[in-house]
């Protein structure tokens, strides 16, 4: 790992985690990339972690992109514990500030996806229990909505409109104001 | 391959769903039975948070240090308060009103239903003839508000008095207004700074400014330049009853033309929000005359909405005497009053005197307000004609108007006749309701003339900007 500070690299190499995806694919990561999913975190806890992690829900596409996020959060996290002794140094802050653009810079590449790479890719941070991945593609998708039609969104996302038309008008008519 | 069988309930709901504004959340609810659930089922839109009810109307009567509120008397309105004297140092004239949030001349905008405020930096310029206009929607988003202030120093003779220099040149006289790029100060909360920015307008301008400087007022007309917030655009009723639609998603503006037999000398129009969109009214109505109502369709042209030759109402005589009139189902808080009475009260106590414990005070009304509800249809005045009145002087004919603002979701205008009534106008029923007295307890007519020289109908809003 290029981006890993290189005097921990023994206790880092120490500590992995094997993860298999539900097509059988074992990836192999350090256990701080591991522990960004709250769910693996409590296995590691319990110990139960020997042999590797089976992840049923998780294909080994998905896996993949997710492993990619935790990785580079996972340093962006180490990253801040290290800066944080030396707040004040104003160019530690500096050091910080263009490492978070990098971070949103990646954020942005990460969540180009078609759709249903990004609905799998929230189911799997809803089964991990990763927060940043979670609010991450769950925030795309509620951005896609805003300033939508009822028509426009059920386009975007395939849904089929099961209310009368009765209802809908109804709905509507409770609302009013939100579709002046 | 749908959305609802990819995600679950609770993802849908708590993820995603709950991460929009209002109006996304209202619109969502259209969208399928399932989606309609996860809103409701989860309570995610607090319709009772934002400002869909008109909670009273804002009064700038004159001669009256505050702004004061005239409001339902109803249990429920009592959350909320026009009275900021116990918050600001100089919570002087309510200018501006927004979606709950109103503007205070000297800089200050606040929230009477949550008691937030937040001062904003004076204007960057100043001269009487800018106006600033309050632009804040929660159901879009709450976290920030914006002041715009737009200046029509260029439409009048004395903009140069400042320069000590003569009247208007040949050539400005000649020069079209508004004009191509119209500078206008905004101040955005976001940023917390005003910000200079160049508008560009889209369409034609209203023509040489020697042909659309505003007519001269007649003695105690007031100039009201009101706005409406429709549609994401800020529209503006301009000093020469032309309008503009500014865009707030793009620095663009269009110019409206004002209806038809309504010219720049035209005085006393109010101009507002209603169910369909921006609204046009009369303010001042006299029986011989036709009192008129235009809506502002989308492709930017006045339509007559109401026409009414005979508007007046019959009311029992003693609702004009404030000895002994009966209470109305909305009440004004006398704020000036009170304020007086707080200062006479530590005068008294200062100077040693017996404390004065009978007084009369506008909040002693032993009388029950009538019970109002809005949403039940309380409209209990039928519009009466005078020939059918009994002429046997217990009843009155009021037939003297004036517009105090619309209902921001019903056709209802509200109207009043100088201080002594107000009432609620049903566009559609030609029905009134008597409100109440707007009469100031100890008005006095030695300072002040009566007149009521601004009015902002006001939508109480539980949610305040970051």
């Amino acid at each position: 790992m290029a981006s890993a500070g290189s005097g921990d690299e023994k206790a880092a190499a120490a500590a992995m985690i094997t993860l298999i995806s539900s097509d059988n694919e074992k990836f192999e990561v350090t256990e701080a990339t591991a522990t960004l999913s709250q769910t693996i975190r409590h296995m590691i806890e319990d110990g139960c972690t020997d042999g590797g992690v089976p992840l049923p829900n998780v294909t080994s596409k998905i896996l993949a992109r997710v492993i990619e996020y935790c990785k580079k959060h996972a340093t962006a996290a180490a990253g801040e514990e290290g800066s944080s002794s030396s707040f004040s140094d104003a160019a530690f802050l500096e050091v910080d500030r263009a490492f978070l653009e990098e971070l949103e810079e990646f954020d942005d590449a990460f969540l180009e996806v078609d759709r249903a790479t990004l609905f799998d890719l929230i189911l799997a941070a809803n089964y991990l229990d990763i927060k940043g991945l979670l609010n991450l593609t769950c925030q795309k998708v509620a951005d896609s909505v805003k300033g939508k039609t009822p028509e426009q969104i059920r386009e975007m996302y395939n849904i089929v409109n099961d209310l009368t038309p009765e209802e809908e008008a109804e709905i509507r008519r409770e609302t009013q104001w939100a579709f002046e | 391959m749908t959305m609802t069988r990819l995600l679950p309930e609770d993802v849908l709901a708590q993820q995603i769903l709950r991460r929009l504004a209002p109006r996304d959340l209202a619109v969502s609810r259209c969208v399928c039975a399932e989606w309609k659930v996860a809103v409701d089922g989860r309570r995610l839109l607090r319709r009772d948070l934002l400002p869909l009810s008109v909670g009273g109307i804002f009064l700038n009567i004159d001669a009256q240090r505050y702004t004061e509120l005239f409001r339902p008397s109803s249990s429920s309105s009592s959350s909320y308060s026009g009275d900021f004297t116990h918050l600001l140092d100089n919570p002087d004239t309510v200018v501006g009103h927004c979606n709950g949030l109103v503007l205070f001349y000297g800089c200050v905008v606040a929230n009477p239903a949550t008691g937030w405020f937040a001062p904003i930096p004076p204007r960057p310029t100043w001269n009487p003839h800018q106006v600033a206009h309050l632009v804040f929607d929660p159901a879009v988003s709450s976290s920030h508000y914006s002041v715009f202030l737009v200046n029509y120093a260029t439409l009048y003779d004395d903009k140069n008095k400042i320069n000590a220099a003569a009247a208007a040149t040949e050539e400005e006289e000649e020069e079209e207004w508004p004009p191509c790029h119209y500078p206008l100060h905004v101040f955005s909360s976001a940023t917390g700074r005003w910000e200079e920015r160049p508008f560009l307008r889209q369409g034609d301008a209203a023509g040489p400014i020697a042909a659309v400087r505003p007519g001269k007022r007649v003695d105690g007309s007031v100039d009201r330049c009101f706005a409406a917030y429709w549609k994401q655009a800020l529209y503006v009723h301009c000093r020469n009853n032309f309008f503009f639609r500014i865009s707030l998603s793009r620095d663009e503006y269009r110019v409206i033309k004002p209806p038809p037999g309504i010219t720049v000398h035209s005085d006393g129009l109010v101009f507002g929000k209603s169910e369909k969109g921006p609204y046009l009214a009369e303010s001042r109505y006299y029986a011989d005359c036709c009192f008129k109502v235009w809506i502002l369709d989308d492709h930017h042209q006045w339509v007559l909405r109401h026409c009414n030759k005979h508007l007046g109402m019959m009311l029992p005589r003693c609702y004009l005497d404030n000895k002994v009139r009966p209470a109305g189902p909305w009440v004004l808080e006398d704020i000036n009053y009170k304020d007086d009475l707080k200062y006479w009260d530590e005068e008294t106590a200062r100077l040693g005197l017996m404390e004065i414990t009978t007084r009369e005070t506008a909040a002693a009304k032993q009388q029950q307000p009538p019970h109002f509800d809005e949403d039940a249809g309380g409209f209990t005045l039928d519009s009466t004609s005078p020939d059918e009145a009994n002429d046997d002087g217990t009843s009155c004919y009021v037939h003297y108007f004036e517009v105090f603002g619309f209902h921001p979701y019903k056709e209802i205008v509200f109207l009043g006749s100088r201080l002594r009534i107000a009432m609620a106008y049903d566009l559609n029923s030609h029905k009134f309701q008597y409100l109440d007295s707007i009469w100031p307890t100890d008005y006095n007519f030695f300072y002040g003339c009566g007149y009521v020289m601004e009015t902002f109908v006001y939508t109480p809003c539980k949610l305040d900007p970051n």
